[in-house]
């Protein structure tokens, strides 16, 4: 409890992560309500193409087909924070698994678990992705099992890392000696202990997943049926030199995020790491 | 307090008045210490002794000029050979450390670089105060490896730190700070890491070159038997303060304050073995126990030797009956307790509790049967999952035998408040206890299943005296109540004389000696044994000392 207390007062004194945690509330509380007040589909094409921003109606204007900017953005938000957190999910659970069992067993199953991560490891991860995008169907679920696919080896490796020094502390020795179940031992003795690291690598990583997903629709390789900010870069790069602020747009929307992400990926380190969390309250 | 001049004295090489350390904002006191006082003369030994915060570190290292940022001296002189050395400059400082004054530390593995070799390590303080030729230079860390004892220096001056025991660390160490002859020693806690062989060897190391060099010397230390064996005069310190002050003699053997008279009662001593008891069925019996690791890789296609950490142990323990296993590290006792908890599987040999056949259980068998045998580890930091509540901890034991878990509950109460803990400690995190208090946690735990067989691996030794006493009396009075039979590994001997019915000497995985506590230590028959009992630091003191009764903890 005072654990938790100290932790946010952590968090709160880290000025980029506050910063960074404003930034995303007001994006998912835009994506979560503009569209209920405005109900219309992003890809209704109601208007002139190519209105400039500002207009009555239209506050970032239209596009090459008359759809309405703003309205991509807001539904762009939703789909590319949701296939953000999706993957990382989804790259969590299995590589968690895999780190934690690897790592809590050894011998064989370790070397095994090891093998297959390292073979996800030397496959380059952008082909990857495709190949299994193109195989699966350009679908939103294919995009975010291609993502998570690729981007949990790096969470195997820490997770088992951090199990490896874990599992020969003295209580999981009590844990052992008091007959818990190897299982047991490893989901309630050790993994509380070892999700620090995880919880950061994973803030960063929904912003990764973020970036692949807007390169996958940027390269058209995204779900056709949704808004992206990828496809909106991707589908108004012909016109990049007539209507530039059609591709700027969702651009900066993208770097804004990811920074407002990793700013609080890092308050995240300094907060879990106790030597670091003091010195920021001194500061 | 500080004491008035002592005309037999030389004059003061060192003197501290009126030292005061503020804590910063929102510690459990405002001084770290205060009105801190005392002289240390040429060729004298000043030992700082007390218990775990009371400020004994924070002294030394303020008279180093070392203190953390978050620190800051507020008041008090320190003159060092006649000049005030309080808040002189760094640089100042800088040439004083070393030169004028050495400094020892208690991980001598920690303060030593792991990628650099020894002899650069004692070569680096040379050159950082003196510029000399690089044969000289090489010549003074050879006689200073020679001096402290170390064979075959040329060869060790190219080693790293780790090819080095613990005791040959620590005597690196001395070298490095008297390599440029301080007239002052600063040692804080040197030894208390150490086999007590080795301690001894570095007391004696220490003694000699104080001597050959009439040097002052400054020991901090928690170990009354370690200041019985080298100190002229001693400060005792209480939470930032000085309780008092005097020679060796007055303050061992005539204390004045309450305080240093209930510490010295704390120190456990020989003599206090109880009448044996009535003999019993044995509740453990173990023969033949054997267990060897495998030898780590030492290159790229060499091994060491493989390692028999236990080469054929045999023993049984009774209802009731205390069996102490002691020996040095790296004699085997905390494998056999690991092997006995079958955390560690044997390579040969049986045992079983109460006629189970313990040592051959299978995994679903064995999970049922582990609440025969429980286990309270070393260091009570570490034993307990920091993440979990007390009541978590205390009934995870229960819950895997099936109990219900408000049944659990009552029981964990009920075996906390055995324990000497309060019921609302059900509901709070490790962190918000102390080791004494994390100590019983760990013992309720063990306790709740209700076992048979309860092994303490060390588990007083990283407590303060008057913690571990009282720890050592709650051990012996559950034994006595549940008719348990206890396996009690230490490496200190006289914890062992203090609550141990009989003892088992274990030196590289065999077991030397064995006997009734009270015969083993007044009247050791093996080498190592008697090697051992010789090297208890203060053992004359401990074995005059009046105050003592020889009262073993006996509750009921």
């Amino acid at each position: 409890m005072s654990r938790g207390r100290s932790l946010g007062r952590a968090l709160l004194a880290h000025k980029g992560g506050l910063l960074g945690m404003a930034f995303l509330a007001l994006v998912v509380t835009v994506a979560a309500v503009y569209p209920l007040a405005n109900p219309r589909s992003p890809w209704a094409m109601g208007a002139r193409p190519f209105l400039p921003p500002l207009t009555r109606g239209h506050l970032l204007g239209t596009d090459m087909l008359g759809r309405d900017v703003l309205l991509g953005l807001v539904h762009g938000a939703r789909f590319s924070l949701l296939i953000g957190l999706m993957s990382t999910v989804v790259s969590l659970t299995i590589g968690i698994t895999v780190g934690a069992v690897a790592g809590y067993f050894r011998g064989w199953t370790d070397e095994i678990l090891m093998r297959v991560t390292e073979f996800f490891q030397i496959i380059p991860g952008l082909v990857l992705i495709m190949l299994l995008v193109v195989v699966l169907g350009p679908t939103m679920w294919s995009v975010v099992a291609g993502i998570g696919v690729v981007t949990w080896p790096s969470v195997a490796r820490i997770m088992r890392a951090e199990v490896l020094s874990l599992r020969t502390r003295q209580f999981v020795d009590a844990a052992r000696g008091l007959g818990q179940r190897p299982l047991a031992i490893l989901f309630v003795q050790i993994l509380p202990n070892a999700l620090s690291p995880v919880i950061v690598v994973a803030s960063v990583m929904v912003a990764s997943a973020i970036l692949i997903e807007s390169g996958l629709s940027f390269l058209g390789l995204g779900d056709p049926n949704v808004m992206t900010w990828g496809y909106m870069i991707g589908a108004a790069r012909p016109f990049l030199r007539d209507a530039w602020l059609l591709s700027a747009i969702p651009g900066v929307a993208i770097v804004l995020t990811v920074l407002a992400i990793n700013m609080v990926g890092d308050s995240l380190t300094t907060a879990l790491n106790p030597r670091q969390a003091r010195k920021a309250e001194r500061a | 307090m500080s004491e008035g001049p002592d005309p037999g004295r030389e004059p003061a090489l060192l003197a501290v008045r009126d030292l005061a350390v503020r804590l910063p904002a929102g510690a459990d006191r405002p001084f770290a210490i205060a009105g801190i006082g005392f002289e240390v003369a040429r060729r004298e030994t000043l030992c700082i002794v007390g218990e775990t915060g009371s400020g004994k570190s924070v002294t030394a290292h303020a008279v180093m000029g070392l203190l953390p940022p978050t620190l800051a001296v507020t008041a008090g002189s320190i003159r060092f050979e006649g000049e005030e050395i309080r808040g002189a400059p760094a640089a100042a400082m800088r040439r004083l450390r070393g030169r004028r004054i050495g400094m020892i530390f208690q991980e001598a593995s920690a303060a030593l670089n792991p990628v650099r070799t020894i002899g650069d390590q004692v070569a680096e303080i040379i050159r950082a105060h003196e510029r000399l030729p690089a044969e000289e230079v090489e010549r003074r860390v050879l006689a200073g490896l020679a001096e402290v004892n170390l064979p075959d220096p040329r060869a060790l001056a190219g080693s790293f730190p780790f090819r080095l025991s613990g005791g040959q660390q620590q005597r690196v160490m001395i070298a490095i700070a008297l390599a440029l002859a301080p007239a002052l020693l600063i040692a804080d806690e040197p030894t208390t890491a150490l086999d007590v062989t080795t301690q001894a060897q570095i007391l004696r190391l220490i003694g000699e070159l104080q001597a050959r060099r009439a040097m002052a010397v400054l020991f901090v230390t928690h170990d009354l038997g370690v200041v019985a064996e080298i100190a002229d005069r001693i400060v005792v310190m209480r939470h930032g303060r000085i309780v008092e002050a005097g020679t060796a003699d007055r303050i061992l053997n005539a204390p004045a304050e309450d305080y240093t008279r209930r510490l010295i009662a704390a120190v456990p001593r020989f003599g206090g073995a109880r009448p044996a008891p009535p003999a019993r069925p044995p509740a453990l019996a173990a023969a033949g126990l054997t267990k060897t690791f495998a030898g780590h890789a030492a290159g790229l296609f060499r091994r060491r030797p493989p390692v028999a950490a236990l080469a054929g142990v045999s023993l049984a323990v009774a209802e009731g009956e205390t069996l102490g296993i002691v020996g040095e590290s790296g004699s085997g006792k905390s494998t056999l307790a690991r092997c006995l908890m079958r955390l560690t599987p044997l390579d040969g040999g049986r045992f079983t509790i109460h006629g189970v056949p313990f040592s051959d259980l299978a995994a679903p068998a064995l999970r049922h049967e582990r609440h025969r045998i429980q286990m309270v580890f070393q260091d009570p930091y570490a034993s307990l999952n920091p993440r979990q509540r007390v009541a978590t901890i205390v009934t995870t034991g229960l819950a895997v035998q099936g109990v219900p878990a408000a049944e659990a509950r009552r029981r964990a109460a009920e075996m906390l408040a055995l324990v000497g803990l309060d019921p609302s400690a059900m509901e709070r995190f490790p962190h918000e206890f102390s080791g004494g208090q994390r100590q019983r946690i760990a013992i309720a735990r063990a306790l709740v299943l209700e076992p048979q067989v309860l092994i303490a691996d060390e588990a007083v030794s990283s407590l303060d005296v008057s913690v571990q006493a009282q720890v050592l009396a709650l051990f012996a009075a559950i034994r006595d109540r549940l008719r348990l039979a206890l396996i009690f590994i230490t490496h200190d001997l006289l914890v062992a004389a203090q609550i141990c019915d009989r003892v088992l000497v274990m030196r590289a995985g065999r077991v030397v000696e064995e006997g009734p506590a009270g015969e083993v230590f007044a009247a050791p028959r093996h080498p190592y044994t008697q090697a051992l009992v010789a090297a208890i630091p203060g053992r004359d003191w401990l074995a005059r000392d009046p105050t003592h009764s020889p009262a073993r903890p006996r509750p009921e």
